[in-house]
Formats: C-alpha cells, structure tokens, sequence
C-alpha cells in the first residue's frame, strides 16, 4: 500500500497533521497530490506545546514540511476494502481479455490446422 | 555509485553504524541501496540506554540519518577502492569535457 | 536493494529524525521511505516517570522524518514491562549547523 494512495483515500476524513516545527492540525483533509501538498478544511491549530489554539477555515500546507499525519485506525480496513474491489475489478477486466485472448488462439490453433503452421510461426 | 558498489562487496560482514544521533548499531550487513538505506540482521545496541532498541532483531536504517560506518580493516581494499575512486573520477572529468 | 517489503504486515518500530519511538504494523511504504503504520503507538521515556504509550491511529508518517525501521521479537516485547524502563529522549538526528 503506497502511503500517498492511502491519503488519496482518505480524502473528506478528519486527518490531524504534524508539522516539522510541531503545531498540529486537526481538520478535514480535501485535496493532496504526489508531492504530499495538502489542503484541509475546518481546522483547529495548536502550537508545538499545546499552549495555544486557533481556527482557521482552510488551509494549504506544503508536504516537505509535514512530519506525520494521523487519522482513525479504521479508515485502513475501508481503503483496504476499496483496493479490493478496485483489484477485483481489474481482474475481471483482464479476465475478460484473457479469455478474448484464448478464444482468439483456439481460433488460431484451428487455423492452424487448416492453414498449415502459418499462425504457428507469428507465434514464434 | 561507487560506494553503493563498495558496500555491496561488504554484504555479510558485520559493521558498526553510527547514528547522526549517537546511537551505534552493530549487526551484519544484509543488504544496501543507491541510497546507501541499509539493511542490518542480528543487531546489537546499547539497550539499557537506549531501550527503544530493545528486543529488535533487525533494523533498516535511512542513508541521510548515518553520520559513520565503522568497518573493519581486513574487510575493504584499500587499494582497489583507491583505483576506483580514479576510476570514477577519471570518467566523471571525461564527461564534463564531452559536455562541453 | 534493501527495500522495505520483508517489513510488510510486521510489527515494527520507528524512530524518527526528532529522536520519537513510534510503534505499529507496516502496512506500506514508497521510494522516499514514506511509510504507513496502522494501530500506532508513540512510546515516550522518560527518566524520573513511566513510560507512556500514546494511541494514533493510522499514520502516514514522511520518508524526511524516518531514521530507522527496525523488526522485533514478538514474544520479548511481550514480557518486557516498559513502565520502569526509563530512558533519556533520544537526540534529533538534525544538522544543528543548518
């Protein structure tokens, strides 16, 4: 599981974020993109003692310097779910293909039989 | 890339790395990245002070956090480090003058 | 290539540039030693109190911030009681100069 795929997930989820100097955002994660950039909504600010806090509506923060992002524990099981079924439908896609595939060969194979090796050769 | 090359040919031996935070982590070499990441098994660290380490068996260690390693001797030749070290700085001045 | 994925679906630990202990299982990294540990825990030690694990969930944790990764023996961990372990916070592993 890559992490930046897992964030791509976890879009419209409350996130909280660690900055590398220490304030920490709590807030709703809207958008992020391969460098890690984010952009967040309803945000609750606190400094790196946790003395104190503000509000800010929306915010961008640059991904170079977050230092981690946490988020609840079963968003895991729901971004595993979603693979799943984004795999399962990959595999039927190229299932499909396969069988198109087979069902081409076959024909090929009876091509071959009929036309003598002809297809045997754009095989090799 | 030479030294990702180097540290390959050290692969088994057992090295000393030296965090850029004190800590020295002892273990065999199990494997190396172009980033020189390193891999080390059956390590063995301060564990009374640094009991973060304990009951770790073995560590992957990110290249930018390693201020030393910490070979021994009879493991590297020098000699042939030292022609490579040419070797490579031969080719890397030969490219510039091609750039040019 | 010493890549992470023997790490996979393991209980690991990290430690991070600002010398901070987290625990958790690996359940994914990246090129830039992203990684992402579910049921993560952070351990802090300290020298005159017990030892504290904080819950965080999951976390994504950036590859900057990783120093080391390192697997453990599931059973010692178990029979160890970190309450009166006491330790020094480790040190950043940062260039002060910078």
């Amino acid at each position: 599981m890559l992490p930046l795929f897992l964030l791509n997930s976890v879009k419209g989820q409350p996130i909280m974020v660690e900055l590398k100097r220490g304030e920490t955002l709590n807030g709703t994660l809207t958008n992020c993109d391969s460098w890690m950039n984010i952009t967040m909504k309803d945000i609750v600010v606190s400094d790196a003692h946790g003395e104190n806090f503000y509000k800010l509506k929306s915010t961008y923060v640059k991904g170079i310097h977050i230092k981690y992002i946490t988020m609840s524990n079963d968003l895991i099981d729901k971004f595993r779910e979603e693979q799943l079924k984004e795999r399962e439908y990959y595999r039927h896609r190229n299932n499909g293909g396969n069988n198109y595939q087979r069902r081409g060969n076959r024909r090929n194979y009876n091509g071959n039989q009929r036309y003598g090796g002809h297809s045997n050769r754009s095989q090799a | 890339m030479l030294f990702f090359s180097f540290f390959k040919t050290l692969v088994d031996q057992e090295i000393t790395v030296e965090l850029k935070n004190d800590v020295k982590i002892t273990g065999t070499l199990r494997s190396i990245d172009q980033f020189l990441n390193i891999k080390l098994d059956n390590i063995e660290t301060d564990v009374e002070k640094y009991p973060h380490f304990k009951a770790a068996r073995s560590i992957f260690i990110r290249g930018s956090a390693i201020r030393y390693i910490h070979l021994k001797p009879n493991t590297v030749d020098t000699n042939l480090l030292q022609d490579a070290s040419r070797r490579e700085a031969m080719a890397s001045s030969g490219e510039k003058i091609a750039g040019r | 290539m010493s890549s992470l994925k023997p790490y996979l679906q393991k209980n690991v630990k990290v430690i991070t540039v600002d010398g901070r202990l987290f625990l958790g299982m690996l359940e994914g990294f990246d090129n830039n030693t992203n990684i992402v540990i579910s049921s993560a825990k952070e351990r802090v030690f300290f020298k005159d109190r017990p030892t504290e694990d904080m819950e965080m969930g999951l976390c994504i944790v950036r590859g900057n911030e990783v120093v080391a990764i390192c697997d453990y023996d599931e059973e010692e961990e178990a029979v160890t009681d970190y309450t009166n372990i006491h330790a020094e916070k480790l040190k950043d592993t940062k260039n002060s100069l910078i």
